[in-house]
């Protein structure tokens, strides 16, 4: 029987790439298409555009015993959009926008702390420097400042698989006439050790 | 003259009485949202009456082909629309539950509200 892990540690990446929106924003951030009331604003939602998209080719990789291990680098596209309510008042409201708050997110990818936060979660930043999209919307009777932008990422995902092998064959091997009875030729007994001891 | 008129007579005439469930609102935890196990449970008066295809062409692309009605009553709804923070609240109809999709406040020109409920799989 197969032993299948997880490929992807996704609970990890999740984790570390919202906390890390919530601490370059100051506003609370939730993950897109749920089945949920909005949060209240601002906030932010982050999406899975697409991916992962596999990169080349996995490495597979044969640890000696019954395991063998894929290794792959793996790309993501998220989009990170901002919802700030302007008719709200209040500090938020007056001194930033959607386009403001995704600015300081897109700053900070350049960052060696960022680099290193994301490199504990395994991901890496493949492109920052897509262009922030303003789409400001009339959301019942009120104008809400909402921005958007896609980031790439990269990741690695490490797949193990459990499997079987002979370590040793045994052959043997008689010739028989038509009539049953045994040919003068017969094989010895040959055992083949596969186990390189 | 006034153009006020009371409605909530009108719609008394064809109310019954209805169930409504209202969920207590839930939290975000790490971006996910984690749904109330505890909600209210209260009974209001309100009129069931068959939606226009206008009014079904407010609902999401999602709702458009299930089971709608419009719903008079006095009473206030939580709606589930965008900009809403509330969940939005559950009718039970005959046997069947719906959810509070749209809705329209009347209450200062004719004292009644008209809500777009639709069905909700169970």
């Amino acid at each position: 029987m197969n032993d299948i892990v997880p490929a992807l540690d996704w609970p990890t990446i999740a984790e570390e790439l919202l906390q890390w929106a919530c601490d370059q924003t100051g506003i609370a951030w939730a993950w897109a298409d749920q089945d949920a009331p909005q949060p209240t604003y601002p906030f932010g939602l982050i999406r899975v555009v697409s991916g992962p998209l596999k990169l080349g080719t996995d490495e597979i990789r044969w640890d000696g015993d019954e395991t063998l291990n894929h290794f792959g680098v793996r790309e993501l596209t998220l989009s990170f959009e901002c919802l700030v309510d302007k008719d709200a008042g209040g500090s938020m409201a007056d001194e930033y926008n959607a386009h403001s708050l995704l600015l300081m997110l897109q700053s900070s990818l350049r960052l060696q702390s960022t680099k290193e936060r994301f490199q504990r979660a395994n991901v890496a930043v493949r492109e920052d420097d897509q262009p922030i999209q303003n789409l400001d919307e009339n959301v019942a009777d009120r104008w809400i400042s909402r921005a958007l932008v896609e980031f790439v990422f990269y990741t690695s995902t490490t797949l193990q698989e459990t499997v079987g092998f002979f370590e040793a064959v045994e052959v043997s091997s008689e010739i028989s006439r038509p009539d049953g009875s045994p040919a003068p030729v017969q094989l010895e007994n040959e055992v083949l050790e596969l186990s390189g001891e | 003259m006034t153009l006020f008129a009371d409605f909530a007579d009108v719609i008394e005439m064809a109310a019954t009485d209805v169930q409504v469930e209202r969920k207590r609102p839930g939290t975000y935890v790490g971006g996910v949202y984690r749904k109330s196990t505890t909600s209210d449970v209260f009974t209001i008066r309100g009129s069931f009456q068959p939606a226009s295809e206008e009014e079904i062409q407010r609902l999401s692309e999602l709702q458009r082909t299930d089971e709608s009605f419009a719903f008079f009553t006095t009473a206030e709804l939580q709606i589930g629309e965008a900009g809403n923070v509330e969940e939005p609240d559950l009718l039970t109809h005959g046997g069947k539950v719906f959810e509070v999709s749209a809705g329209g406040d009347w209450s200062h020109l004719g004292n009644y509200r008209k809500y777009l409920v639709t069905g909700v799989a169970q």
